[in-house]
């Protein structure tokens, strides 16, 4: 009995937190994997998991975070896109150079970024004057959301390119 | 009484199965990769027994329940067995994925022409010698599409890791990953 109430307090007690640390810490999950313990401690290295471990255990609530893709249990989330929007954001100009020439490591980077082992069709696929609105002005998310449409509408790159 | 011989039972089951199950996973692994690859090898549930038995991308469900048993995840953070890291190659772990979350878009840029402040700063998480930088920004550069081919941050950890513990000169003068390379091989 006593165990339990302590357990009910813990529930509370992360819940509470894990809505104040989630904003900041871009928590995804450590060795314990997904679950209330992620939420709280993130990827925390060192004993800290031990911790994340023992609250992703309380009420099953790692399993149902996994059936339900709740408490940090997505393969990827959020996250699938992120570190080529940033690349897009770091190398935008060099990018719209390349796309412009038709070809360039800035335009094979991002090619291989999108998973496409045929850079050439990727290039030929962005051609500049077939896409005005690729542009330098874009924000890095909306620059790969229109190549993303871009790849979308044509077979050719959906088949060969394995992260679209 | 009878309900007492029939947890055991499945309790015993279970185990055989466990063994049975993570030594034909670990030859799979053995198999597919070398014996010196780097990997995490757990999806959502976490390290632990269950993330032997179903690796990666298998059932998570399972496996963290698998995990859950009879505490082995707990055993194994606390000792590095069954697929959780030791201290040391955690540390080093954690903080490429969190260099990677913050500057994962510069690296590949700058991997992409092969130099920049970002591969050196890099460089020197993995405790590099300056003396193989340029070895280090030309393996970044030349390996650029097997580091990011699923361009996840901790995937990227994951196969950058990989790729660096191959070059010999390398695992000489960065001593996270010679440590990292000892571990591997015990």
């Amino acid at each position: 009995m006593m165990l339990s109430q302590f357990n009910v307090r813990l529930l509370i007690l992360a819940t509470t937190q894990l809505f104040c640390l989630e904003s900041f810490a871009n928590a995804r999950y450590g060795m314990a994997g997904c679950g209330l313990g992620s939420l709280v401690l993130g990827h925390v290295p060192g004993k800290a998991q031990i911790l994340a471990v023992t609250t992703n255990n309380i009420y099953g609530n790692q399993t149902s975070g996994i059936t339900s893709g709740t408490s940090n249990c997505t393969e990827y989330g959020h996250e699938e896109y992120a570190l080529t929007i940033d690349y897009i954001n770091a190398n935008k100009q060099n990018i719209l150079v390349d796309i412009a020439r038709g070809e360039g490591e800035a335009l094979k980077g991002l090619a291989t970024l999108y998973g496409c082992k045929n850079h050439k069709s990727f290039s030929a696929a962005l051609k500049f004057e077939k896409h005005p609105f690729l542009n330098a002005k874009q924000t890095g998310s909306k620059f790969h959301e229109t190549v993303l449409s871009i790849m979308q509408s044509n077979q050719g790159l959906l088949d060969s390119c394995s992260n679209v | 009484m009878k309900l007492k011989f029939k947890m055991v039972g499945l309790l015993l089951w279970t185990l055989v199965n466990l063994v049975g199950a993570s030594a034909l996973a670990q030859e799979k692994k053995a198999s597919r990769l070398g014996r010196h690859e780097f990997e995490r090898n757990y999806g959502m549930a976490g390290c632990g027994v269950g993330s032997i038995v179903m690796g990666k991308s298998g059932g998570q469900i399972s496996a963290s329940t698998t995990n859950t048993t009879m505490y082995n995840q707990l055993l194994g953070i606390t000792f590095g067995t069954f697929n959780c890291l030791d201290e040391e190659n955690r540390q080093l772990v954690h903080s490429i994925d969190n260099f990677l979350k913050w500057n994962g878009g510069q690296v590949a840029s700058e991997a992409v022409k092969g130099n920049g402040e970002h591969l050196v700063a890099l460089a020197q998480i993995f405790d590099c010698n300056t003396s193989v930088l340029k070895n280090f920004t030309q393996t970044m550069h030349d390996d650029f599409e097997e580091i990011f081919e699923v361009p996840v941050y901790r995937e990227v950890t994951d196969s950058m890791i990989r790729v660096l513990i191959r070059d010999r000169d390398l695992r000489h003068s960065c001593s996270k990953i010679s440590f990292l390379y000892s571990s591997l091989s015990q």
